[in-house]
């Protein structure tokens, strides 16, 4: 009987397999990829892998997804998932690393250390894939040895992902708009100009949070890198203890405030700069209002050509648009030599401190430096004052003029210390950083480069490459990325953060009951979000006090 | 052809899994290990490669099974077998346990369980130190699990047996010894010896400390088939078996039945609510109603005035007052305002109730109502998740999450909201996470028992839980779990396991009733310590009375808290709380015998102090020494390494370690700082002597904000226990000034507690300095008082005791 039963069940387990869909082969030799499908789709992967393919003999499997809610999921299953390499938006991978063995049953590490990727010789051995990132980025995906795991990578970039104001340069040339604004003064001055012409200065989707990455560089712009980590690691200073007593005035620094303020007054209805509809437009719908010239500027990324691209059925013209380099925040102009006021620019404001005459005139002295730092030609070294103290001016908006933020920093590259084929991953990402793998990546994205070290301008895609993708590349060329908020543990654990509400409704809203000033934001972080209790306690759970 | 398949392929796995079981394998001896832990501890099936782990929860094993209890008490413990070959079939039965005086605990008193395993694939609570992989919660009886084929174990893998023996209160005291025989495939035995200590004090019916865990119907039908009034009858019986209270009154508290057929039935199912000790609260029911105005639900004021009117004339039918155990929590119209930031509806909606409760409280005045009854209505709690803060002026009762009382000061600031007027629950859900206490299955067993310790000190008002059987899977799309599915998917909230459910559908396996989890046993322990505790409270109150004097329990309660937790968070382990326990019992035999241990204290400077109340014919020991009484009363105070009061069979060492003094009064210790860190280099620190003694005194300028003492030559270690601290606070005319207290290492520090200073002498305890992490702070260097505002006080610092 119980051969039978035996013979019987083993036929009805081959009916069914047959029946079922076609299972990836879980070997070491198959990498199966799981990829974020965004901006700059998946064009790339797929271009890639028949090239990558035939070189190593691999098997490549990818799986798209749009949303990028699934990968936690995903990696926390353990061995039960049979992803080698997730190529996905969104993800700071230190959680995991600071989790160690309690993300994944059996496993002291979920993901798996990519040192002798970063090690490996490119290239015909001109360089490593290490040396060929560029050197913030890689600092930046080091996870140092604060954690028990740490002093790895454990992650590597895919994207650049810069994030800025886009313009329709046809809008502004007919508007007697001459060049990219310099500080936010003048993007409110260009503004307005444009409302007093009928024309509509900007378009966004507030549901993609585009303008939280605006603020994020104005803030940095005002703050430094320095300024942003003291906030996240809930310190005044640089040389400041994390203190819970005086946790809470994080929220007061001006820099945070100053960027508010900035993206307040470019979208509160009350200014009408902004298309009204943009409180509830989706990504697309807006960036076609974009590209029809209803708006003169828009938050996108660098991927946008990429995605109108693939969007529209016969591909599009991105004619005039390009990206702009971020004006400097006007706030600045209070730690130059020429402010003098005994107030912050904030106070001075408030107060009316701030004459049209003084408001004015440092203002021109804050764009006279951009000019002079951008090497705008015929820009002179300002004069208002000694050529010391100028000098000192311009090496700080110098400073800050290369502040961008990247969304590159979410957009990474890990493999699962449980992957069956992680050798064969690791590959992958060698050869994605490799000329080949970056060309083949520039062709399928518009442009588009990883943060390496790329001859971008002796490329020979670059000169049919648009006037929108070689300015991105300029910026970036120039920049200095923003770690993403989730590299800090007091994110990542406690959710801290001066953004928490998206800001793009607080403040561009129709609703009368959801609209906020900056001050009314700036409160609501300090009573509704956060309060001294919750904060000692994100400090504590984040180690920084114990 | 595909149905044909899938018929066959199910009569297939019949078949084969009647017929799996090897005969071959049965009879095969087996060598296993059989080990017992504590029924608060969490021992997984497997531990893989997280040998650090294994250790951990092996280093909980013991060889036999001592249990104390009380009468009327449920107590558990756990048997781990891990086998080193395939095991087909076990068994556990339990002996006879009979005393020296040949009583004997009857055999239904025994209640033998299956863990159950559930797959806990990812941990993600930071700071936990548990690890993922397969965790017990559902306990199932082990027959059944018998007869389900679920008494297998693999090789090398756990299988833990959950025992619980409820002593009859008739039981007499004494300890009575037995065993626990493990069966191994029909051949194999180990026999693990346990006594179980019966004490002479009898656990009462009572459940105190109220609760409230909703429980909505419709759950029941993905769960049993069956949401009928009678099945949601078995699940209130089985919560309340567990000491915890559902929300609701009866089935009939819904909405799927008319306002009106739903307050007749709630009204009259009351009256046996009311008067059932096992039941400390239920909820009166409350109705939304839309508004235009708010654009959302607000209290249908009506429907609300009109269940109060039925509920105060019931009460006054029948002579039962029906609103001593309500409360009101209106989470469908109000929840978390404190995360939602909808400050201004809350507000709204309270302040709607406040108006209605008046009314209803004239309708009871105008119907002449006792003024027991118009006090207990006026009485009423609104319940409101969320912590206090000063956008909620008109929420009656604040109900934060459990790490909202995590300092001194925390507590201190609801009891003053108490004094004026208002009232404080606490709740968990998925929040808070560990080491704060959880509900949760990858926690271990002694957070949720730790916790009702907790609210009794913090006296909090009661526990409230959002739901008991939920059984969606949140984060899909409220993904619907039948059946089996409950048992195997346990992961229902993105970030939390267990979060909302505590039951187990019995229909999977036959049974005519939920099958408990093993957290509602922990649950149920500290619901039982609660019940002693505060039996205790009012055994001393009586005392007052008795011996006409100011008698409290709070010094010795105070010196047990002390040896379970500093704050909010739970590090102490399960021998922690057997050992408290312990010693809560010897305080209440004492008490039996009349004998009450009032004021005890170990203050800054070493000194053990107390208040020995006892009837003159009493005989009572210190230290073995009889105690001299001035009447019915001595007053004991010195230096002590022991402090074992004994009267009769009761014993008990209320210290946990000896005291050393430091003098405080040298001025070189202290370095004053301001608001940015920067040295006062011209401090006010002078050496003084103040009412007697010597002390070290430091005006605050008006910028200073920081003291630091130096500390590095006081022992302060992992094996510190408790820092007691004594302070004279000059406050120049403010009532009180908030510190946090650190301990500070080279480059960091740890938090110790946050507190008030009040005008004149404060003892400041802080307690298990070892849970301080240690490998990271190194040594203790200072102490630091940081000061929420800078100025305004003077302190003088007498004497910091550390206790080993």
């Amino acid at each position: 009987m119980k051969k039978v039963l035996c013979i019987l069940l083993g036929a009805l387990l081959l009916f069914s397999a047959t029946g079922c869909k076609k299972r990836v082969d879980n070997s070491s030799n198959t990498i199966e990829i799981y990829v974020f499908e965004g901006g700059y789709g998946t064009a790339w992967l797929k271009a890639m892998e028949p090239v990558f393919e035939d070189k190593t003999g691999y098997n490549v499997e990818i799986s798209a997804m749009g949303a990028q809610d699934n990968t936690d999921t995903m990696i926390r299953a353990g061995s039960s998932m049979t992803t080698d390499l997730f190529i996905v938006s969104d993800t700071v991978w230190d959680k995991y690393i600071d989790l160690g063995s309690k993300v994944a049953s059996g496993y002291e590490c979920a993901l798996e250390p990519l040192d002798s990727v970063y090690e490996a010789e490119i290239d015909n051995g001109t360089t490593t894939v290490g040396e060929k990132m560029r050197d913030d980025w890689r600092e930046y995906f080091y996870v140092d040895e604060s954690y028990a795991l740490g002093g790895h990578y454990y992650s590597m970039p895919w994207a650049t992902g810069v994030l800025t104001m886009c313009y329709n340069k046809d809008i502004f040339d007919t508007n007697g708009l001459d060049h990219e604004p310099r500080t936010t003064n003048e993007l409110l001055e260009y503004c307005n100009t444009l409302k007093g012409k009928g024309v509509k200065a900007l378009v966004y989707s507030a549901t993609s949070r585009y303008w939280d990455e605006l603020f994020n560089t104005w803030w940095v712009q005002y703050e430094g890198i320095n300024g942003r980590e003291n906030f996240f690691n809930c310190r005044l200073g640089d040389n400041m203890p994390s203190d819970p007593n005086l946790a809470m005035q994080i929220f007061d620094q001006e820099g945070i405030y100053e960027a508010l303020y900035t993206v307040q007054q470019l979208i509160a209805p009350s200014n009408g700069y902004a298309i009204a509809e943009s409180e509830y437009m989706e990504a697309t719908a807006a960036q076609i209002d974009f590209f029809d010239g209803k708006a003169a500027m828009m938050p996108n990324g660098d991927w946008l050509e990429n995605e109108m691209n693939s969007e529209m059925a016969e591909g599009m013209d991105i004619g005039n648009i390009l990206p702009m380099q971020m004006p400097i925040i006007s706030a600045l102009s209070d730690k130059l030599s020429y402010w003098s006021l005994d107030a912050s620019y904030t106070e001075a404001r408030e107060k009316k401190l701030l004459t049209e005459t003084k408001f004015k005139e440092y203002d021109d002295n804050l764009r006279a430096l951009v000019d002079y730092v951008d090497g705008v030609e015929g820009a002179a070294l300002p004069t208002y004052g000694t050529e010391e103290d100028v000098k000192a001016d311009a090496a700080i908006v110098a400073e800050s003029r290369k502040v961008q933020s990247s969304y590159g920093t979410r957009h990474s590259c890990a493999i699962p210390s449980y992957a069956t084929g992680k050798e064969a991953a690791k590959e992958f990402l060698i050869f994605m950083a490799s000329d080949e793998g970056l060309k083949i990546y520039a062709e399928n994205t518009s442009g588009s480069t990883p943060p390496y070290k790329f001859d971008y301008e002796n490329w020979e895609g670059y000169s049919s490459m648009s006037n929108f993708a070689k300015k991105k590349q300029e910026i970036i060329d120039n920049s200095t990325i923003i770690p993403a908020e989730k590299k800090y543990k007091t994110s990542f654990v406690g959710e801290l953060t001066p953004i928490y509400s998206n800001i793009a409704i607080r403040f561009g809203s129709a609703d009368s009951s959801t609209i906020m000033t900056a001050n009314q934001y700036v409160n609501y972080l300090k009573t509704t979000q956060y309060n001294q209790s919750k904060l000692e306690k994100i400090m504590k759970d984040a180690g920084l006090i114990l | 052809m595909k149905k044909i398949l899938t018929f066959l392929l199910c009569a297939v796995m019949a078949f084969s899994s009647a017929g799996c079981k090897n005969s071959a394998d049965k009879r095969k001896a087996v060598d296993a290990q059989v080990n017992v832990v504590y029924g608060t501890d969490k021992v997984l099936q497997s531990y893989g490669k997280n040998t650090d782990a294994k250790a951990a929860a092996e280093s909980a094993y013991m060889e036999s099974a001592d249990f104390v209890a009380f009468k009327n008490e449920y107590e558990s413990r756990q048997l781990i077998i891990c086998p080193e070959k395939n095991v087909t079939e076990f068994d556990v039965t339990v002996s006879s346990f009979v005393s020296s005086s040949g009583k004997s605990i009857p055999a239904e008193a025994f209640d033998v369980r299956y863990e159950y395993y559930h797959e806990v694939a990812s941990i993600f609570d930071y700071n936990s130190t548990m690890v993922p992989g397969m965790y017990p919660d559902a306990l199932l009886p082990l027959k059944t699990a018998q007869e389900y084929g679920l008494d297998t174990i693999a090789a090398g893998e756990n299988q833990g047996i959950y025992i619980t023996v409820k002593i009859p209160k008739e039981q007499e005291a004494g300890v009575y010894s037995g065993s626990f025989k493990v069966i191994l495939n029909g051949v194999s035995e180990t026999v693990v010896p346990a006594t179980i200590t019966v004490l002479d004090y009898t656990m009462p019916d009572t459940v105190s400390l109220k609760t409230s865990f909703q429980l909505q119907r419709g759950y029941l039908i993905q769960a049993e088939l069956d949401n009928s009034p009678e099945m949601y009858d078995k699940y209130i019986n089985a919560m309340l078996k567990f000491r915890i209270s559902p929300a609701q009154i009866n089935a009939y508290t819904v909405n799927n039945v008319t306002y009106e057929q739903s307050i007749v039935s709630q009204v009259e199912d009351a009256v046996e609510a009311a008067q059932n000790p096992a039941r400390s609260a239920y909820c009166i029911w409350t109705y939304g109603k839309y508004s235009d105005q708010w654009g959302a639900n607000v209290l249908d004021q009506d429907k609300f005035l009109d269940s109060l009117k039925k509920y105060v004339d019931k009460s006054m039918e029948t002579g039962v007052d029906l609103f001593e155990k309500a409360y009101i929590y209106m989470g469908d119209i109000i929840d978390e305002p404190d995360v939602s930031g909808k400050f201004d509806l809350c507000n709204y909606v309270c302040r709607q109730y406040d108006k209605t409760l008046a009314q209803a409280v004239q309708y009871a005045q105008e119907k002449g109502a006792s003024e027991e009854l118009i006090a207990s209505l006026s009485d009423l709690q609104n319940v409101v998740t969320g912590r206090y803060t000063e956008h909620l002026p008109d929420v009656g009762c604040y109900c934060p999450t459990a790490d909202y009382l995590d300092t001194s000061a925390e507590v201190e600031d609801l009891k003053d909201l108490r004094n004026n007027g208002k009232d404080y629950w606490w709740y968990t859900c998925t929040l808070p996470k560990i080491p704060y206490p959880t509900h949760h299955i990858d926690d271990n067993g002694i957070s949720s028992r730790v916790m009702s310790w907790m609210a009794k000190d913090f006296e909090v008002g009661g526990f409230l839980m959002w739901e008991t059987i939920f059984n969606l899977v949140a984060h899909e799309n409220r993904k619907v779990l039948y059946g089996r599915e409950l048992y195997d998917n346990i992961h229902r909230w993105q970030d939390a396991y267990g979060d909302g459910f505590y039951f187990y559908p019995g229909l999977v396996f036959g049974l005519d009733e939920p099958v408990p989890s093993l957290r509602l046993y922990t649950i149920r322990d500290g619901m039982e310590d609660y019940e002693a505790l505060y039996d205790l409270e009012n055994r001393y109150a009586a005392f007052s009375e008795q011996y006409g004097a100011n008698i409290s329990a709070d010094g010795v309660l105070e010196q047990i808290y002390s040896e379970l937790y500093s704050s909010a968070k739970v590090y102490c382990s399960s021998a922690d709380i057997e050992n408290a326990k312990i010693r809560l019992a010897q305080l209440l035999l004492l008490a039996e015998q009349d004998v009450a241990i009032s004021d005890f204290n170990v203050d800054a400077q070493g000194k053990v102090s107390a208040v020995v109340y006892a009837p003159a014919d009493t005989q009572v020991t210190l230290n073995g020494e009889k105690i001299t009484f001035n009447g019915n009363k001595a007053v004991i105070s010195g230096s002590y390494n022991n402090f074992v009061i004994a009267a009769g069979d009761a014993k008990i060492d209320l210290l946990n370690g000896t005291a050393q003094a430091n003098a405080l009064s040298d001025e070189t210790l202290y370095t004053v700082l301001n608001g940015q860190y920067q040295e006062n280099e011209n401090a006010s620190i002078t050496k003084e002597d103040y009412e007697g003694t010597s002390v070290a005194k430091i005006v605050l300028g008006s910028t200073d904000q920081r003291i630091y003492m130096n500390v590095s030559s006081f022992g302060i270690d992992k094996d510190t226990k408790t820092l007691v601290i004594g302070v004279y606070a000059e406050l120049g005319g403010g009532a009180k000034k908030k510190a946090d207290i650190l301990l500070a290492g080279s480059n960091l520090q740890a938090s110790l507690d946050t507190v008030y200073l009040h005008e004149g002498y404060n003892e400041i305890r802080l307690n298990r300095i070892g849970d301080v992490p240690w490998s990271k702070l190194k040594s203790a260097s200072n102490l630091v008082f940081n000061f929420a505002e800078a100025g305004g006080a003077t302190v003088r610092f007498v004497s910091l005791a550390t206790v080993k």
